[in-house]
């Protein structure tokens, strides 16, 4: 970790970007410190691969700074940047051998034979590819060449290294493995990672942060439990994790919470003060795990718990764990999810029964409006 | 079948022609229809001789005429290849990397030329040489000479006219190549410490290789045996061995000895071809 006064391995400074009309990247703002492994979250299009080029350098930004270390490298051709990418596609040369490849970089820096050999040989062992050396690119698997991918950037010992979707290319297994793999390299080596994805089950796996982005704007940014806990808004409730959303009206609060009015249940609902937001409209959150389910006509368990009456529309069997779906009475379908030791006390619960969903006072967040 | 009807193809008008200049380049030149002797002679006591002799090919190689052609068509050959690569690389790298309207735009300008009659271009190239032509009257007029030059019947007005015609073979499979080429790869090879000068060193030279290679044959080979070019735009002194060729036929109507210029010309090539085949493979398995 850097000392507290040193400047934030990479910072962006009301970073805008343009294509012609459209607006790729709208005032965002981020410090990422350094050792991080920084995930960016969002959609197709929402401009996190376009923030990723702009710090490597590939594009101009059209608004804002890019600092690295405290220095201004806005105006820094890529190949002058203290960054390395590794490509959606890898982008391997397919003239050079495995080796060559992993060497390309240090070349153009004039290092000597013998270091890049040397060099190039720990990296190998480092991404446990030695063995495949003198292969050229179109000979190895889709795994094996995102590893040299990876060997190929992190052999020039980046300030910061980039990964576009380093693990979209992969199938389901293979990318669990390489999940791992690049947690254990990025703890060996220590150097900051910054990484897009999709995924957002793999952001919330192998990030020491994460960062949400819709509409070139970043929504919200903090650890992967902070984001799934207490998202900032709905749009991030909804794209990390599943969210179970209620409307209600925030009617009072005080020390012990705020109380919420549904059209749903004739006993206000009460949530924690910390999630408290003004008077009006909100949105109630409850993650699948907060809820818990009862017969309908089992008196209430807990006292003080919240509780609202559904319909089980649906059951699927998830492995480790049984998921339903609820039909609330304004018509809204929830999703309730139990672990398997759960479930075994639950057996009377079936299609169509009728339900109670309950959770505690301190679990819902209310979303402003 | 399938295999059948290019293969008979391939026998009737290539196998069977070369067999029949072969044959040809063998026979003794004589003064008759058609000038060369007879494979087989009949003789007074009703036998027949085999006619057979290599004087044709030995006339080949004891008249230094034939092998200066040879090589200064090589060597004319070679130097418009150069020009043509040195030309066509930098217009066929803009053309690949032009923008989708453009590119048609400037792949039909390349295209453009064969629209007309090769021989017309020629002849044009020699009404803009000559010592009345556009580019004296504009030299001239500029005051850059004081008298005409002489351009036309020059091994340069030869040069020009090489490069001109087959510029186009160089710059197609160029662009083919070119615009093929992923625009990541000199993304990965600048952010790994490349200006754009060493991106094309490092990256786009090797990987257009192949590019390279079919079009310095394209032009190469076709450039070895010109004769209209030479023929009009060349002088005296320019010794091009499809020149040559087509004096000894149609001027000396030395049969025997057009024939066997033609084969050595053949076998040139093939020995060529099979070189540009070779670097081919050891280009695309390194």
């Amino acid at each position: 970790m850097s000392a507290p006064h040193a400047a934030p391995c990479l910072r962006l400074d009301a970073l805008g970007k343009d294509f012609g009309t459209t607006r790729a990247l709208d005032t965002v703002d981020l410090d990422i410190a350094e050792g991080e492994l920084f995930c960016l979250l969002g959609g197709s299009g929402c401009g996190k691969s376009t923030l990723l080029r702009v710090v490597a350098g590939l594009e101009a930004p059209s608004r804002g700074r890019v600092l690295i270390d405290g220095r201004d490298v806005s105006a820094v051709p890529p190949w002058q940047r203290p960054v390395n990418l590794v490509f959606q596609s890898y982008a391997l040369f397919p003239h050079l051998s495995v080796a060559a490849n992993v060497a390309f970089g240090l070349r153009q820096e004039n290092m000597p034979r013998a270091a890049i050999a040397r060099r190039v040989a720990d990296m190998l062992g480092l991404v446990r590819l030695e063995h495949l050396a003198d292969r050229r690119p179109r000979q190895l698997s889709g795994g094996q060449r995102q590893r040299v991918a990876l060997a190929r950037a992190l052999v020039k010992q980046p300030r910061l290294l980039l990964l576009d979707e380093p693990l979209a290319a992969l199938d389901r297994q293979l990318r669990e493995t390489t999940r791992l793999e690049l947690v254990r390299i990025q703890r060996e080596l220590g150097t900051t990672f910054v990484m897009v994805t999709h995924d957002q089950e793999e952001a919330l796996s192998l990030a020491t942060r994460i960062g949400v982005m819709a509409d070139g704007r970043l929504l919200q940014s903090g650890a992967p439990h902070d984001v799934y806990e207490r998202p900032a808004n709905r749009f991030v409730a909804e794209f990390v994790g599943n969210a179970n959303l209620l409307e209600v009206d925030v009617t009072t609060h005080d020390d012990a919470g705020v109380l919420l009015g549904s059209d749903l249940c004739s006993t206000p609902l009460r949530a924690a003060a910390a999630s408290a937001t003004r008077a009006g409209r909100a949105w109630l959150l409850l993650r699948p795990e907060q809820v818990t389910l009862a017969h309908a006509d089992v008196p209430t368990a807990g006292v003080g718990d919240n509780a609202l009456a559904g319909v089980i529309e649906d059951i699927a069997y998830g492995g480790d764990r049984w998921v339903y779906a609820i039909r609330l009475a304004n018509g809204v379908r929830w999703r309730v999810s139990e672990p398997n030791a759960a479930h075994r006390a639950h057996a009377d619960l079936t299609r169509g029964v009728a339900v109670t969903l309950r959770w505690p006072p301190g679990c819902g967040v209310v979303l402003a409006q | 079948m399938v295999i059948g009807a290019p293969l008979a193809w391939l026998l009737v008008f290539f196998l069977l022609p070369c067999v029949i200049v072969a044959r040809i380049s063998l026979a003794e030149p004589r003064i008759a229809q058609p000038p060369y002797s007879p494979l087989l002679e009949s003789r007074a006591d009703g036998g027949a001789t085999l006619v057979v002799t290599t004087a044709s090919y030995r006339t080949l190689i004891e008249d230094e005429l034939y092998l200066a052609a040879y090589f200064e068509s090589l060597r004319m050959a070679a130097l418009a290849t150069l020009v043509c690569l040195l030309l066509g690389y930098p217009m066929a790298w803009r053309m690949a990397r032009a923008g989708p309207r453009w590119r048609a735009a400037l792949l039909l300008l390349v295209m453009l030329p064969f629209w007309t009659s090769f021989l017309l271009r020629v002849y044009a190239w020699s009404a803009l040489l000559n010592r009345h032509g556009v580019v004296n009257e504009l030299l001239l007029a500029l005051g850059i000479v004081n008298a005409p030059l002489e351009l036309l019947h020059t091994p340069f007005a030869v040069q020009l006219g090489l490069v001109y015609a087959y510029l186009p073979f160089m710059i197609l499979p160029l662009y083919a190549t070119l615009e093929r080429l992923d625009e990541e790869f000199l993304e990965a090879a600048a952010d790994l410490g490349c200006p754009p000068w060493r991106s094309f060193v490092t990256v786009v030279l090797p990987l257009s290789l192949p590019g390279v290679l079919a079009g310095c044959a394209l032009v190469f080979v076709p450039a070895l045996g010109e004769f209209v070019v030479p023929d009009l735009l060349g002088g005296p002194d320019t010794l091009m061995i499809g020149k040559v060729l087509w004096d000894e036929f149609f001027a000396n109507r030395a049969w025997p000895v057009a024939s066997a210029i033609a084969l050595i010309m053949l076998a040139l090539v093939l020995v060529l071809m099979s070189f540009e085949r070779w670097l081919r493979v050891r280009v695309r398995s390194s």
